[in-house]
């Protein structure tokens, strides 16, 4: 392995900074989940690049897992969306405040 | 065949079986049912203590007693503390009194709390006791003695507030908790430094090793034995911790039978008895024992002389006969006053349970006062009662005549010992047996003899009713009620002949074995020969009786307030009052000690209003006001919370990386 | 996995398929049109996928295919066609204008921090030879996977399943709409026995009935008050 595993595991660092920002910046609801995606990628990225690192099988079934959990929370999330969008509500995260204090 | 420990082992949780089973049931078990298992757990515990009584004899004569362990309580390290029981001539005793005697009661209970809606709680609070004075009695260390020392007296406080919607029981109650809770607190001192001394809890290793650790007459040792004595001065209601006693008659008329006369405030006795190598250490304790003793029977006699309840009367005469065990044992005659114990058992709850049909009779009065002349319309009932008098005065052939010829016939002897001290209590146990025939007759001739009161003729009319049914319908008591106190009216009259002198010598020669409870040597001359103490003691005994009860048959034989002379009479009016407030420790103890807390958790009260509170709402407002103001930073927009979240990421990142180097 | 001679090969692979997924991860987080950050992820997945089968996983690489890459953003863009036209409006931050350049550098501060601890950390050396498992299956494939499932982990395998399960749950219950949703909701919550539901299914058509006769009864009369006796079958 000439790639030194390191280097996976550097991308995923920076994957992981591209979807916090969009998190962070965007408004539109599909896109922060989107974004969010990136980031437990970036996560599986890493887990499995240290796998390969230590010759272990945790990292992987730790992979599979999170890729099951984050599926369903997509289906979650998504029910939610379309769920506004049938009460007519913007999906704008900021119009979204009620839990205000 | 059964072995001993197995009989004792029987006999001690009997009761508790008892208990559980009518606790589990509830309001399932009929009344009745109730009833009859809590005598039959007893029935059981005293059948299997005979059982026991009588394997005693296939132990071994050099041991001192058989120790049975169910298993390790507490283990830690080398030091373990194991649930042990002691079966010995001692614990032998008492079972045996306290099952038999509790067993009787119980049936008499049946009669009596009858048709209260609380029945079932009071056999099962009568079982509770049983298996907690059981605890006390058998137990084979100090642990245990004081597990079953705190169970009695919470079995007291249940059983004195047990109708606890009367004000006066539950303070009457509250009352003995705490005077014994002083006592709890003195017994557990003295059992940490006997611990201290000689890193033992059970019985048998500390008596052993006690004498070589701690000097006899030394400081130490009187510091122990006094501290025990503390406790046992509050369980047997003894000066200074007396006062409770009286108060305690709040209870159900069985309660005062079966607790306040007959075993648990005898707990004390039994302690000193059983403790008895720890005393040995202390001459002064000893002494102390016997003068407070001494100093207690004259008073609880005098204060009986003006009590109008009949059983506060009781109440005082029974705290006056501990004063008389207590005298025994300090002097050392500890099968005397282990003898006296048993007699008293006997005759005080036979005076007790009689007392007790009279009351349930006229309908619950207990102001003798308002009666008089009961003998003609319950004949057997004063029958019983008159023998428990006799017996009470120390008439012969009656059980108290021979328990208290011994304890007199020791004290005296014991002057040898004790010097002046011991004559000074001769001389109060006799004036004190005097008193005795005065308060006991007293009560028997302003009851049943004298003119008809008013109550008592309406008794005779059957105008008094009690669940409908008119009191003196089927005789003078239900059979429940009056088979118990026939037996014990028995008892009193045949149990004297087991310490004749000269002839038998049964309570002595028992509890000799095994070291138990054994005279002390320079006492024992005594007992060994007829000499002249004896026929002294008998020809005064006898007289004191014959004296005390010819003057109550002067002063109150045709009624009350029959006076003799103008003289006798002022006398009379000069002391009334002392007695009449049992010399004033009832008050003395509010003012040294109610009076200050009270004051002390009013100030803390008004400190409260005052100081406290606002203080508090200062801080609530503050607290709320903090809150609103912090509220506003929350907008509800997720990506300023989400950039709360990565923030921290960062900070925590950072810090990571910085310690980490 | 490779055994193809040539290192350079495997960097070129590498570099390629970390620029093409970081050029997604870029495109996913700035496309206006959420439909064109649906497709850019997917452009991320398959790149990571790859990626995975160069670290010689190949069973993780497959379920990233399918599950990611195949269920997940083909949810996605099925829920964007459905919504139709959600464009964002650009830039037009009303609230918290000022977080987006903060956030901007935030990112950026914890990707470069990130980067700095793993270049910083020591890693233990690449592993020439890949271990096999217990059951003696070879790293990575899709019985060493079953088997680490099935012996080690089976506890995290039931709960996910759990997991799916709720979730599964949750989307059809959010995804009933109006009164659909209402009736089908008080359904699903109650429970009748059979003679409930005969009773119920009675009482409906006595209902019907008796609509029905004040229909005809209202069209003769022309009025439906008045105290007509009924007698009730």
């Amino acid at each position: 392995m000439t790639v030194d595993p390191v280097w996976f595991v550097a991308l995923s660092a920076v994957l992981f900074a591209i979807g916090a920002a969009g998190v962070l910046v965007r408004r539109n609801a599909l896109v922060v989940l989107l974004s969010i995606e990136i980031m437990l990628n970036a996560g599986n990225l890493a887990l499995v690049g240290f796998s390969r690192v230590h010759g272990a099988h945790d990292g992987q079934v730790f992979a599979i897992t999170v890729m099951a959990i984050a599926a369903s929370e997509v289906v979650v999330g998504l029910g939610i969306v379309v769920a506004l969008s049938h009460m007519r509500r913007e999906l704008d995260t900021d119009e979204l405040a009620e839990l205000h204090g | 065949m059964m072995d001993i420990q197995t009989a004792a082992w029987i006999a001690y949780l009997a009761p508790l079986a008892g208990v559980l089973i009518i606790a589990l049931g509830g309001s399932k078990l009929a009344p009745k049912v109730a009833g009859l298992v809590s005598c039959l757990s007893v029935f059981v515990a005293f059948a299997a203590s005979i059982t026991a009584l009588i394997k005693w004899n296939s132990v071994d004569e050099r041991e001192r007693g058989v120790v049975s362990t169910a298993w390790t309580w507490l283990s830690t390290g080398t030091f373990k503390v194991p649930f042990e029981i002691l079966i010995d001539p001692l614990s032998l005793w008492m079972l045996m009194i306290v099952t038999g005697v509790g067993l009787l009661i119980h049936i008499y209970s049946l009669g009596y709390m009858a048709g209260d809606p609380q029945f079932r709680r009071f056999m099962a609070y009568l079982n509770l006791f049983v298996f907690s004075m059981l605890t006390l009695v058998l137990a084979g260390n100090f642990v245990f003695l004081l597990v079953g020392w705190g169970l009695v007296g919470m079995a007291s406080y249940l059983l004195i507030g047990f109708w606890h919607d009367r004000p006066t029981a539950v303070e009457a109650a509250k009352k003995a908790f705490i005077v014994n809770a002083i006592g709890d607190v003195s017994i557990m001192l003295g059992i940490f430094l006997i611990f201290r001394e000689t890193s033992e809890l059970s019985f048998a290793r500390v008596f052993e090793k006690l004498p070589e650790v701690v000097g006899a007459g030394s400081g130490t040792a009187f510091m122990i034995s006094l501290l025990l004595l503390g406790g046992a001065l509050a369980k047997s209601a003894q000066l200074p911790l007396h006062t409770w006693l009286p108060d305690a008659m709040e209870g159900p008329t069985p309660v005062s039978a079966l607790i306040h006369a007959a075993t648990m405030v005898t707990a004390g006795v039994y302690a000193i008895a059983r403790l008895h190598p720890v005393f040995d250490l202390s001459i002064e304790a000893q002494k102390l024992i016997f003068i407070i003793g001494g100093l207690t029977l004259i008073m609880a006699g005098f204060t009986a002389l003006s009590q109008t309840d009949i059983k506060r009367v009781i109440a005082y005469s029974t705290m006056s006969q501990i004063g008389y065990m207590f005298v025994a044992a300090g002097i050392g005659a500890y099968g005397a006053a282990m003898f006296h114990l048993a007699t008293h058992a006997f005759f005080k709850a036979l005076l007790f349970l009689g007392a007790g049909i009279v009351i349930h009779a006229l309908g619950d009065e207990q102001d003798i006062r308002k009666m008089g002349g009961l003998r003609k319309h319950m004949p057997k009932t004063y029958a019983l009662f008159l023998i428990g008098s006799l017996a009470l005065a120390g008439v012969i052939p009656f059980a108290g005549f021979f328990s208290k010829d011994e304890i007199l016939a020791f004290t005296l002897a014991a002057g040898d010992v004790y010097g002046g001290w011991a004559y000074a209590a001769y001389g109060l146990a006799v004036a004190g047996a005097i008193l005795t025939g005065l308060y006991g007759f007293r009560l028997v001739f302003l009851v049943f003899h004298g003119p008809e009161s008013v109550l008592v003729k309406r008794y005779a009319r059957g105008e008094i009713t009690h669940h409908g049914h008119a009191t003196n319908e089927h005789g003078e008591a239900p059979r429940s009620m009056f088979t118990p106190v026939a037996i014990l009216g028995l008892l009193t009259t045949v149990a004297g002949f087991l310490a004749v002198p000269g002839l038998t010598n049964v309570p002595h020669e028992f509890l000799r074995q095994a070291e138990a409870a054994p005279t002390r040597e320079a006492l024992e001359a005594v007992e060994l020969s007829t000499s002249e103490a004896w026929l002294l003691a008998l020809v005064v005994v006898l007289t004191i009786a014959v004296v005390g009860i010819g003057l109550a048959f002067i002063m109150w034989g045709k009624g009350p307030r029959t006076r003799s002379t103008k003289a006798g009479g002022r006398m009379i009016a000069a002391l009334e009052p002392i007695s009449q407030h049992a010399f004033g420790w009832d008050k003395l103890y509010h003012t040294i000690f109610v009076r200050p807390a009270q004051g002390v958790a009013m100030f803390v009260r008004r400190t409260d209003e005052v100081v406290t509170l606002p203080l508090l709402e200062e801080v609530e407002v503050a607290a709320r006001q903090s809150s609103q103001g912090i509220g506003k930073a929350q907008s509800g927009l997720v990506r300023v919370y989400a950039f709360g979240t990565a923030l921290a990421m960062l900070a925590v990142i950072a810090a990571f990386v910085w310690i980490k180097g | 996995m490779i055994d193809v001679p040539g290192a350079p090969f495997e960097v070129l692979l590498f570099g390629l398929f970390a620029l093409l997924a970081i050029f997604g991860a870029i495109r996913v987080v700035t496309a206006s049109d959420p439909f064109i950050s649906a497709l850019s992820l997917l452009f991320n997945f398959v790149s990571l996928g790859v990626l995975y089968l160069m670290l010689d996983q190949p069973f993780v690489a497959l379920a990233q295919i399918l599950v990611y890459a195949g269920a997940v953003v083909v949810l996605f863009l099925f829920v964007i066609a459905y919504l139709g036209d959600r464009r964002e409006l650009a830039g037009d931050a009303v609230r918290a204008r000022m977080l987006t350049p903060f956030a901007i550098v935030g990112s950026l501060a914890l990707g470069a921090m990130l980067m700095g601890v793993i270049i910083a950390a020591k890693f233990p050396s690449t592993l020439d030879e890949l271990p096999k498992t217990k059951a003696g299956f070879t790293f990575g494939s899709p019985r060493a996977i079953g088997e680490i499932f099935l012996t080690d982990y089976v506890l995290a395998f039931e709960v996910t399943s759990l997991v799916l399960l709720v979730a599964v749950i949750g989307g059809i219950v959010l995804g009933l709409t109006g009164r659909a949703r209402h009736d089908r909701l008080r359904k699903l919550m109650q429970t009748r026995s059979a003679d409930q539901q005969k009773k119920l299914v009675e009482q409906e058509e006595r209902e019907l009935k008796d609509r029905r006769r004040a229909q005809r009864a209202g069209g003769v009369t022309g009025s439906s008050t008045g105290t007509t006796k009924e007698t009730t079958s």
